[in-house]
């Protein structure tokens, strides 16, 4: 080497070196679905950065529909955030292809109290002696109501003690057949009701998509299984009685008493969401996620009300989400750090201050409920309710492409062309090799 | 007596070539028609003229729906992969058909072979091989694997320089240009009806490809028209004027390219579909 | 062709000064091509049949599996389901496709005015997006307030859930599928017509042969290559259908409109089964090429070559 490109390499290497050690940050990357958690989170994360001067978090914002196929294609890319939310549906998949880092080992170094949570959220995130998560927050279904449809069309707001069956409906659907209305104002019950010309319905949101908020509830309700014999299990259970007795009900909300409309692939005016807001839809079974979106109504003022009592009591899946690490992040440390910050105690309180999430710790649940005092839902309390009782939630590693086939199985029930012994004749055939 | 009578049947024969090109091409009016209405009108109106044209719908797709950065991407990878293949199509048909040089059957014999092969299979080992590089959202990821051309540009423009005579050639041989300059000086303005042929192929299957960008993009950043649109089907509220003004976007360029190289289209499908 | 291989590298072991320096230079000029085929064509070929036997998820390393992708793809009701809709796409498309275009060709063959622009607009759907063709005609079809159920309704009938039912979806998506391609083989059939020799159908006119015998009798058999020809490239492009299903329905409902190729798609890169969707593509094209095979055998030999 001749002296001049010892010298230049020298040089180089000095601008290298300055350059890398001018105490970079390191950038996060973190993922979410729920723009209603956007506020809460952003401060937060905020409050994270302040005291953490050497990490960057990026929020990344994708909804719900986008979000899964985002990261499954971001880990067929082997490119995830670092951070993201997880949920119990699609955990396993994830888990099953060691997408995700197991925290076991950073909670016992850094001694965390997992005590503070509720240990069955604590369960969702445990895999054969490994654990992925530690618990963001909790949530449970219940429904909606639109107070001022009720009154105006005479009919009295469902007590918490409303009943439901699934051979003629019970009160449930009639209650919503007194709240479905044809272009000339005559309801569901009226003898010249034109179900062709229908411009209010009673409920809103019944996609085969909606497993937790919707049918999965009934099926519990009726002392159905659910879908899988237990987490993880190997066996299709829908073809229960129970079971296919309620999807046949959920297919009659639709398409003979005409109280719901069909799922159709691109409704004219908007999500079940906007239809409910736009006073389309007088009940919609909502998560208690979406009690935050509840507070931008406005126009009508709402409550919530518990599910309606089946043959065996009621039931309301019951959920958490919590945060994800990449199991190949080059930042595990910072990633971990973050991780601690969103489901410690201080982020948590700021968060469940916003209102918008039940708070995975247990000691903070009454913050949450105190952001709804003096405001719409007056009965905002059943949530808590709600989660007394649950069934057995799916989980299995092929989630995805089994829930895939449900889906789009049950959306042709919904839309009447095929009866739910079909339908779930069908999702047999096509999921049993994805279950062994 | 016989001329009235020809006369009547000449326009009733354009009146049913028309006629059946309207109905033939009148989604695609639709498409524009709609793309100009309100959403009130889109609902209810069934006319196939919009009262008052809403150009709106076209700002309001390149702004909130992310259709003029699709469309710059698309632009820039359509672009750079037809200027490729134009370049590296004409260079290898060139060898093939008129330069000697030991394997040259077999490896053209190889090209001619793959070509039956169905594009799915390279798929997921290109796929892998983007991956590995570290190309997936980039630029590189889409251009990459359709720069450097393919079976099909390299036989058209082969076909067509076997057809030009030595002599050419032999005299500029003569004058002691060497093969570089043989290429660009003789064969590439000779080809060049060819070359039009090939660039306007490239580009319209490049522009309006959807399987490569959809499995090596994810970022809004990278993704080109056909596969930003393609999203718009997962959306649950569907505005219907603002998406067909961004259809129109994606669609109107390559109709306009049609109608400027008529032949060169005209052609390309010729020499597809009868393979000579 | 094999002789010709050979010869070639009989020549290459004595070469003239002059011809090895046209050999460096042709190798010269093919290498940018022949690296993008060799990279992206060639290997990925290889690549794909080895794939096909693993298990790979793109994170953990592959598999080796030997042969359980086909055995299972093959006992799978939902890869049936995808072959069966393929096979109905194949089957009405092809033959749809080819009588219509036949047809507007046969209109066309003659010396008209026009020519270039009608030739010209019949190929505008083929330069358009299939993407952005199938989302016009999701919005022409859709069940509440698309263009078609109106005419319906102002008919007097029913309105049709054209791609919301599983009966109707996959033809729904065919017809756009034949529709947006029929102008390529009109142009083909086209300059196929307009090869036959002016006197042969002259002489046959002279014969007094009536318009529909000459169109059996001399007109088809001549053109019967081209016809041909034009079928196995369209039957193979068929089988590969991706974009307009993948646009309109994202093979819903249920799987009606699931195609092989998007099956393929989603197996890949939604389920992230490398190893499958692998063993899927070299299935399809094991399936084509007996396709192809079965045309020659069967079609291929009533196929006139002697007149072309």
């Amino acid at each position: 080497m001749s002296k001049k490109s010892v010298v230049l390499f020298v040089l180089l290497a000095l601008v290298f070196v300055s350059g890398t050690a001018g105490a970079e940050k390191v950038t996060l990357r973190y993922m979410f679905w729920d723009q209603n958690q956007q506020e809460a989170y952003a401060a937060s994360i905020d409050e994270f950065m302040k005291q953490n001067p050497d990490i960057e978090v990026v929020m990344e914002l994708a909804e719900w529909g986008d979000y899964w196929t985002k990261l499954t294609t971001g880990m067929a890319a082997r490119n995830l955030p670092d951070v993201f939310w997880g949920h119990a549906a699609y955990f396993s998949a994830f888990v099953a292809r060691g997408a995700l880092l197991d925290l076991k080992p950073l909670i016992e170094r850094d001694n965390i109290d997992t005590s503070i949570y509720y240990q069955s959220l604590l369960d969702f995130w445990s895999y054969e002696g490994a654990q992925y998560g530690l618990a963001k927050d909790w949530d449970t279904i219940a429904f909606f109501y639109n107070k001022d449809l009720f009154d105006e069309a005479g009919v009295p707001y469902p007590t918490d003690d409303w009943s439901w069956n699934p051979q003629d409906g019970g009160e449930f659907v009639r209650i919503l057949q007194q709240l479905t209305f044809d272009d000339q104002g005559r309801n569901a019950l009226h003898p010249d009701f034109d179900e062709k010309r229908i411009v209010q319905y009673g409920l809103g949101d019944l996609a085969g998509s909606n497993m937790q908020a919707g049918w999965l509830n009934f099926v519990w309700m009726n002392g159905g299984t659910g879908v899988l014999d237990k987490p993880y299990g190997s066996k299709l259970v829908m073809n229960e009685p129970e079971c296919i007795e309620v999807l046949q009900f959920w297919s009659d909300l639709v398409n003979k008493y005409h109280v719901a409309p069909p799922p159709e692939a691109t409704v004219a005016g908007g999500s079940p969401w906007d239809l409910f807001t736009a006073e389309k839809f007088a009940v919609v079974p909502q998560g208690s996620w979406m009690l935050t979106a509840g507070r931008s109504i406005e126009g009508f003022s709402w409550d919530v009300v518990g599910m309606p009592w089946g043959p065996k009591g009621r039931y309301s899946a019951f959920n958490g989400l919590a945060h994800n690490i990449y199991a190949h992040t080059p930042h595990k440390e910072e990633a971990w750090r973050l991780l601690k910050w969103l489901e410690g105690y201080e982020s948590q309180k700021i968060v469940a201050q916003y209102g918008c999430v039940f708070p995975a710790i247990e000691s903070l649940v009454d913050v949450f409920l105190d952001a709804y005092a003096g405001r719409d839902p007056e009965n905002v309390a059943v949530y808590t309710e709600m989660a007394e009782n649950t069934g057995i939630w799916p989980m299995h590693v092929n989630w995805n492409e089994i829930f895939d086939i449900i889906q789009r199985e049950l959306d042709m029930m919904l839309q009447g062309f095929v009866d739910a012994q079909t339908a779930v004749a069908n999702i047999e055939m096509q999921v049993s090799h994805l279950l062994q | 007596m016989k001329k009235p009578l020809r006369l009547v049947g000449e326009i009733c024969f354009y009146l049913v070539i028309f006629a059946i090109l309207f109905v033939y091409l009148f989604p695609l009016l639709w498409q524009l028609s709609t793309s100009l209405k309100t959403m009130d009108e889109v609902f209810r109106g069934f006319s196939l003229i919009p009262k008052t044209p809403l150009w709106e719908n076209y700002t309001t797709a390149l702004r909130d729906f992310n259709v003029g950065r699709f469309l710059l991407n698309t632009i820039l990878v359509a672009g750079l992969i037809t200027l490729g293949q134009v370049i590296s199509c004409s260079m290898a048909g060139y060898a093939f058909a008129k330069l000697r040089f030991p394997g040259r059957d077999f490896i053209f014999f190889l090209y001619l072979g793959t070509m039956m092969i169905p594009a799915t299979v390279t798929l997921i080992p290109s796929y892998v091989i983007i991956l590995e590089l570290g190309w997936i959202d980039s630029l590189q990821g889409l251009i990459v694997p359709f720069v450097f051309g393919n079976a099909f540009g390299t036989f058209l423009i082969r076909q067509f320089l076997q057809g030009v005579p030595r002599d050419l050639e032999e005299a500029a041989e003569i004058d002691g240009a060497g093969y570089f300059v043989i290429w660009s000086r003789i064969m590439i303005p000779m080809a060049k009806p060819a070359l039009a042929t090939l660039a306007v192929m490239t580009l319209v299957s490049q522009w309006n490809s959807l399987v490569w960008p959809l499995i090596v993009t994810q970022a809004d950043k990278w993704k080109v028209l056909s596969v930003g649109l393609a999203a718009f089907r997962l959306f649950r509220t569907i505005q219907w004027n603002t998406m067909m003004a961004a259809v129109v976007m994606a669609t109107l360029p390559m109709i306009i390219i049609l109608f400027l190289a008529q032949r060169f289209f005209i052609q390309g499908i010729q020499f597809s579909g009868l393979n000579r | 062709m094999p002789p010709v291989i050979l010869g070639g590298v009989i020549v290459a072991r004595k070469m003239s000064p002059k011809r090895k320096r046209e050999a460096v230079a042709g190798y010269l000029f093919i290498t940018p091509n022949l690296l993008g085929f060799l990279i992206f064509q060639l290997v990925p070929i290889v690549v794909a049949i080895l794939l096909a036997f693993t298990e790979w998820d793109l994170i953990n390393d592959p598999i080796w599996v030997g042969f359980a992708n086909y055995r299972n793809l093959l006992k799978e009701p939902v890869f049936h389901l995808s072959v069966k809709k393929t096979l109905y796409f194949v089957v009405i498309n092809v033959p749809v496709q080819s009588m219509l275009a036949l047809l507007i060709a046969i209109l066309l063959n003659r010396s008209i005015r026009f020519q270039n622009l009608i030739r010209t607009l019949f190929i505008v759907p083929w330069v358009s997006m299939a993407v952005a063709v199938g989302l016009t005609w999701t919005w022409i079809y859709n069940s509440q307030f698309g263009l078609l159920n109106e005419i319906l309704t102002r008919v007097g009938l029913d309105k049709i859930p054209w791609l919301a039912h599983p009966d109707w979806a996959l033809i729904s998506v065919i017809v756009v599928n034949i529709w947006q391609f029929l102008g390529f083989h009109i142009i083909v059939f086209l300059a196929g017509l307009q090869m036959i020799p002016r006197e042969v159908e002259e002489a046959a006119i002279v014969d007094g042969a009536t318009p529909l015998t000459r169109f059996f009798k001399v007109t088809l058999p001549l053109i019967s290559p081209v016809l041909f020809y034009d079928l196995i490239v369209n039957v193979i492009g068929t089988f590969q259908a991706f974009d307009l299903p993948y646009a309109m329905t994202g093979g819903g409902p249920g799987s009606a409109t699931r195609v092989y190729n998007l099956y393929l798609y989603q197996k890949g890169f939604q389920f992230l089964r490398m190893g499958e969707a692998s063993a899927m593509a070299v299935m399809l094209f094991i399936i084509i090429g007996i396709t192809t095979a079965f045309f020659f055998r069967v079609v291929g030999r009533r196929v006139n070559y002697d007149l072309t």
